[in-house]
Formats: structure tokens, sequence, C-alpha cells
């Protein structure tokens, strides 16, 4: 009976040194999986960026050398032509047209000679953009599936582990004379043997997917992106769809997609996509927090709250998603909790200036993108009230002027928190003094005797070239900082600011400021809309509006 | 006296003592070589990596440089252009064209001339073509042709080398499992009964030929 036993023993270590040699063998092979994927990784990383630098100094030279080469010599053509000197416009114009030999960015596609624009985001994409980010997908699956192959290869580690542990137990059992002892090490080996080997077995089978064995997903996806880098989310989005199409589980395009679909105002589809990168694994707080914005933009302002106060407590650092907490709880009503949340992103945003200031550094571009968001929020919401359409639906907000009251309160205090960061370096203090009355837009006409008159007006036609601003004034003190800001089409053109200390005394009428100077022949104001905000040592002063008509 | 002579089979103790000796042998010998062969993939891999850092360096430093010198040919490029054309105004100027006419071309004539030769000196001008252009791709591809001839550019090679050394390893260790598996059955001759030692003796010396066979010929490349 004993050497029945210890032949039975003997036969059961020998199968788990077999089985321990396969396990082995599975190891070995994840783990030289792995070290290839991160390889690939490693190699596909410095690839991009090498495209990224080599393609990034090409098109550096392409636009800011041979096109502003170009634009200088058609401007001075222009400049040539407007003066009546035709020779010296054609020897311009000729030698703008030589330089087009200089660069593909200008010729057809890029470049249109009738209008002397281009189409410079195509070219980048055209010339490295695509690429790099059909490389970037590829470092992306590539290192998945080193992390897959790396779990793997250290689940057979603890399978041999076990292995190991059990064959000690069955060498016991064969070694000792105690029954009962035998019974247990030998029992317990086996069962031990038995779910190493299961483990083993469910390791081997799960399947490493491995997203560059399907370029045409990553070629559709990256198209995709070079389309919405081109504006053209129509076109992003059937590249999207395509990708999604061939790849189901491709997590990526569901994120882009969605982000296509909200830019062109699709809230269900774009929340429908976040939701699904979300089940597969995407918890990103900058899709968390479009996904916030497609759900408010559906009006469902509960669902964009939760979403957004789980994202604000996991990164406090999202301006941005703060200040669409703060808009989803305005909209919705909940006015005292909206004053909290807006006071809490503004104290952000200070303390960031202060850190910086404190380390000698400058905040990032972020914070300001935050807060012009911010306020862009807050117009969106004044708007839907004003007008009484839109989206959302006008009709849920409750209490729609004590609103846009708040709103209009909010609004001021971001504005003047920006000019007071960016400016003076922290928040501004005090009340306003300055009063700024009967602010008006006005075009100067000279006198042959020198003297100058200003047409008044909120409309101007197209091709004048000077505009000024005209104010009374009162409260004023020299050395006040004065700041300007002109908003082209609601964004702000920082080549139009004025900073400058006050000189002009405490009061004052017609007081002129003049915006755009007429500095070229060339030069006149686009047609577009214009809003104007003046500011006293960070204090919004006045602010108003003109038009330049098509 | 040993069991195997009680139950009166024939199987030399000295036999199975010598061929576990042998097939310890042999697996010590496919493990080190193994070990080599996983050795040999991770440098090669390193190699590999280096080639395509260094790769992407050139890459990257020589689009700089000759862009770089293609912007300063721009401003030659644009100077010279406008040279040509006033040459030609001033040219076709009418015999009798006053001082007054002539002297704003001259003068713009002598600053641009002055602006394209300062321009000139701010490139290498060996790559000026006979008809005036630069040419970009010869300077980028020398560029390139230079750091090739200093440093390794081709990482693919490294990272072939490194896959045939993998296979090579994963290989040696197959040949590792059949030899441990020899090991056991000779290890079981001593407790099996009667005819299962000769079954045991005949499969591991078939394994134990078979593990020493397979890595002669994984080491001559024959199973690549």
């Amino acid at each position: 009976m004993g050497d029945r036993f210890k032949g039975f023993i003997s036969v059961l270590i020998a199968i788990v040194t077999v089985l321990t040699a396969v396990v082995a063998y599975f190891q070995s092979d994840a783990s030289n999986r792995d070290d290839r994927a991160g390889r690939d990784a490693n190699s596909l990383a410095v690839e991009m960026l090498g495209q990224n630098v080599s393609g990034s100094t090409r098109s550096y030279y392409d636009y800011n050398q041979a096109y502003q080469t170009w634009f200088e010599l058609d401007v001075l053509a222009t400049a040539a032509e407007a003066r009546g000197d035709d020779a010296a416009a054609n020897r311009y114009f000729a030698a703008a047209e030589s330089m087009q030999s200089l660069s593909p960015l200008l010729q057809p596609p890029y470049f249109d000679p009738a209008t002397g624009e281009v189409d410079f985001t195509r070219y980048e994409v055209d010339t490295y953009l695509a690429r790099v980010t059909q490389l970037n997908e590829e470092y992306t699956a590539a290192a998945a599936v080193k992390d897959a192959w790396d779990t793997k290869a250290n689940a057979y580690v603890v399978h041999l582990t076990i292995l190991a542990v059990s064959l000690f137990l069955l060498g016991l059992a064969a070694a000792i004379d105690h029954r009962a002892s035998q019974m247990i090490f030998s029992v317990v080996g086996v069962a031990l043997v038995s779910v190493a080997t299961l483990w083993a077995g469910a390791t081997y089978l799960e399947p490493v997917a491995d997203l560059r064995d399907n370029p045409a997903a990553i070629d559709a996806y990256a198209r995709g992106v070079s389309y919405a880098y081109m504006g053209d989310e129509a076109a992003a989005r059937a590249a999207f769809d395509e990708a999604a199409q061939i790849q189901p589980d491709y997590a990526a395009v569901y994120v882009a997609r969605g982000t296509a679909q909200l830019e062109l105002g699709e809230y269900v589809a774009a929340a429908e996509d976040f939701e699904r990168a979300r089940a597969l694994g995407i918890e990103s707080p900058s899709m968390l927090g479009d996904l916030a914005v497609a759900l408010y933009y559906q009006g469902r302002f509960a669902d964009a709250i939760a979403l957004q106060q789980q994202v604000v407590a996991n990164s406090p650092t999202e301006l941005w998603v703060q200040f669409d907490l703060g808009a989803s709880l305005i909209i919705s009503g909940q006015l005292d909790a909206a004053r909290a949340t807006y006071r809490a992103a503004m104290d952000a945003a200070i303390a960031e200036v202060a850190a910086a200031n404190e380390a000698g550094t400058t905040p990032s571009s972020e914070l300001w993108f935050g807060l012009s968001y911010g306020v862009i929020g807050l117009d969106e919401i004044r708007s839907l009230i004003a007008d009484g359409t839109g989206v959302p639906d006008p009709a849920l907000i409750p209490n729609p002027a004590a609103v846009d009251a708040l709103a209009a309160e909010l609004t001021t205090e971001i504005k003047q928190l920006t000019v007071g960061l960016e400016f003076l370096g922290a928040p501004p203090t005090g009340t306003l003094e300055a009063q700024i009355t009967d602010l008006s837009f006005g075009e100067p006409i000279y006198g042959d005797d020198g003297s100058v008159d200003y047409e008044i007006g909120n409309e101007f036609e197209s091709g004048i070239s000077e505009v000024s601003m005209l104010f009374d004034y009162a409260g004023m003190r020299d050395g006040q900082e004065i700041v300007i800001k002109v908003f082209i089409d609601d964004k702000e053109d920082p080549s139009w600011r004025i900073v400058a200390p006050w000189d002009a005394g405490a009061d004052g009428e017609g007081y002129e400021i003049p915006l755009a100077i007429s500095y070229s022949d060339t030069f006149v104001l686009s047609t577009a809309s214009y809003s104007v905000e003046m500011y006293v040592d960070g204090l919004l002063a006045a602010e108003g509006d003109f038009f330049i008509e098509e | 006296m040993d069991k195997t002579e009680e139950q009166g089979f024939r199987v030399p103790m000295a036999l199975i003592a010598l061929l576990i000796a042998i097939t310890s042998v042999a697996g010590a010998i496919v493990a080190w070589r193994g070990s080599i062969a996983a050795d040999a993939a991770g440098d090669a891999d390193t190699a590999g990596l280096r080639a395509t850092i260094n790769l992407n360096e050139t890459r990257a430093l020589s689009a700089v440089v000759a862009f770089g010198d293609y912007g300063a040919f721009t401003q030659f490029y644009r100077n010279r252009q406008l040279a040509q054309l006033l040459e030609e105004d001033l040219a076709a100027q009418p015999e009798d064209a006053t001082e007054e006419q002539i002297a704003p071309l001259a003068e713009e004539l002598v600053d641009v001339t002055d602006s394209a030769t300062v321009a000139q000196q701010a490139f290498p001008n060996e790559y000026l073509n006979r008809d005036g252009t630069y040419a970009l791709e010869r300077q980028q591809g020398q560029l390139f042709a230079d750091e090739a001839q200093e440093r390794d550019l081709n990482p693919s090679a490294n990272f072939a080398e490194a896959d045939q050394a993998r296979v090579k390893s994963e290989q040696l260790l197959i040949a590792f499992s059949v030899l441990a598996v020899a090991l056991i059955a000779f290890t079981l001759i001593e407790v099996v009964g009667k005819y299962a030692k000769y079954l045991m003796l005949a499969v591991g010396s078939l394994l134990l030929v078979a593990g020493i066979v397979g890595t002669i010929l994984i080491e001559m490349g024959r199973l690549a």
C-alpha cells in the first residue's frame, strides 16, 4: 500500500513537472511578447516625436517664412497700386508670384491666388499631422498589448509559484510515513495543482487584442481626427463611423465622434458615444466634462450636475468643468449653489496665479481659457433668456429674471478677475469710482486744416480703416491702469489691446482713444461685430459694441 | 540490493545514473544557451531603440538645419528677385527720364541688392542650383548620409535580430522542457512496476536524444 501510494505520488510529481514546463513556456512566450510590444511602443513614441519635430519645422518654414514673404510682397503690391505706382505694384506682384515656387503651401490645393489665402490646417494634416495621429494610435495600441502580455506573464509567474509549492507538498507526502500527513499534503498539493492548471488555462485562453492588426480602423480614425482638425466635423463623423464599424471596441473613436457630434449640435448622439467610450474604460476628465455638456444641452441638468460634481471632486484643476457646473446650477435655478461654485472656481484661479507668482513661473493658458469659457457659458444663458429660444430649452429655466441678474453679476466678476490676474497679478480690489459716460464709436474725418471730426455710430461701412472710442469721464486719477479689450465676433483679438496709465486728469468730455489706426495704405477693418471693454484698475468701467457692415 | 534487481528486471542502476547525469548536464547547457539567446534579444532590442532614436534625431535635426538655411535662402531669393525686376525697370526707363524718376529705383535696387548679399552669407551656397533654386532635398539627404556614416540609423535590422534571438530562446526552452521530462522518466524507473520500467527507459532515452539533437539544430539555425 505504501509503495503504491509513493508510486502514485511520483507519477503526480512527474505530471506536475510537465505542467510546470508547459506553464514556464507560456510565461516565457508572454514575456517575449511583452518585451516586443514594449519595444514597439518605445520605438513608435520616438518616431512620433521625430515626425512631429521635423513636420512642425517644415510647416513653420512654409507658413512663417515662405507664405509671410509672399504676403508681405502682396501687401506692398496692393499698397503701391493704391498709391498709383503701377510699376512698383507690378514688380511686387511679379516677385510675389515667383515666391510660389518655394513652398507647396503656396501652390494648389493649399493656396488660392485669387484671395491670397492658404489652407494651412489642411497642409499641416497632409504634411505630418495625419501620420503623427496614426503613429500615436499605433503607439497606444502597442502599449495596450504590452500591458496585456505583461499581465499574462505576471499571472504565469503566480501559477509557477503555486506549482512549485504543490511540488514541495507532493515531495513531502512521498518522503514521510505518517498516513494522515501524507493525505493532507497530497490532497492540498493536488488542489493547488488543479487551481494553477485551471487558472493558467484561463490565462492562456484570454485573447490579447492588437489594434495594429486592423490598420484600416486606425487609418479611418486618423482621417477623422484630420477632418476634425480642419474643422470639417461632418466628414470627421463619417470617418469615425467607418472606424467604429471596422473595430467596434475602439474606444478613442467614440470619444472623437462624440466630440464631433457635440460640435454639430447632435447632443443625444454625442452623449451616447461618450457613454460607449466610458463603458470601454475611458474616464478622462475632459471626456466626462464633454459628456456633461451634451447632457446640459439636452436639458438634463440634474444628470449634468451629478457628473460635473464627480469630475470636479476628482480633478479640481479642471477650471472649465467647474464653470460648467456653475452654469448647470444657475440654469436649473440653484442660485446659491451656483454662486458658491463660481466663487470656488474663481478662488481656484486666484490660487493658481498666486502659486505661479510665488514660484516665479507663469500660469498655464488653460487658466485664461477656463476664465473666458466661464464668461461664454454665462453669456449663452443670458442670450437664451433674452431671445426666448435656443438650446437648452429656455422654458426649462426657472425664474429667468433672477438667473439673468446673477449671470450678469458673475460675468462682470469673472471679467474683472481675468483683467486683474493678467495685468495686476491679483484680483482687483476696491470699488469703481471712475464714471465713464456717453461711450460712443466714431470714424475720424480729417479736415484740410488739420482738424478732426468724427462720424459717430454703431454701424460703419465696409472699407473704413480707423475707429476711435469717445467718452466723457469723471472720478479718474492719473496713474490708474487702463485696459481696453476688443472682441471681434466674440473672440478677443489681443493685437487690439491697449494697456496704459491714465494721464488725462480727473474729469473731461469727448476723450478719444484710437482703437484701430490707419497704419498702412492697405489696412481696413474687417466685416465683423466688435465689442469693446474698458477697465480702470481691473474694474469694468464701460463696454460697447459696433459693427462693420459687409 | 535495489528493487529492480529484486523483481528480476535488469535495468542496471549505473546506466540509469549515467542517463540522469547526462540529462542533467544537457539540461544545464540548454538553459545556459537559452539564457544567452534571451540576453542577445535584449541587447539587440536596446541597439534597435538606440538606432530609432538616432534615426529620428537625425531626421529632426536635418529638418531644423535645412529649413533654417532654406529660410535664409528665401530672404535671399526675395531680394534677388526684386533686384532683377528693378534692374529691368531701370533698363526700361526712357532716355529722357529725370533723375527724380530714376533715383528712387536706383536706391531701392541698392537696398535689395545689399539685403540679398547679406542673406546669401546665411546659408550654404553649395546647395544653390544653376537655375537659382535651392536643393533642399539634396541638403537633407547629405545631412542624413553624413550621420549614417557615424551612427546606426537602421533599427529594423536590430529588431529582426532581437526577434530571431527571442525565437531561439523559446525553442531552447522547449528543448529544456523535453529534457526535464526525460529526467522525470528516468527517475520514475525506480518507482513504476515491471514493464513500465522499460517504457520509462525508452521514453526517457528518446526524449534525451530528441532534446540534444533539437538543441544542436537550434544552435545551427536549422529550426529557425
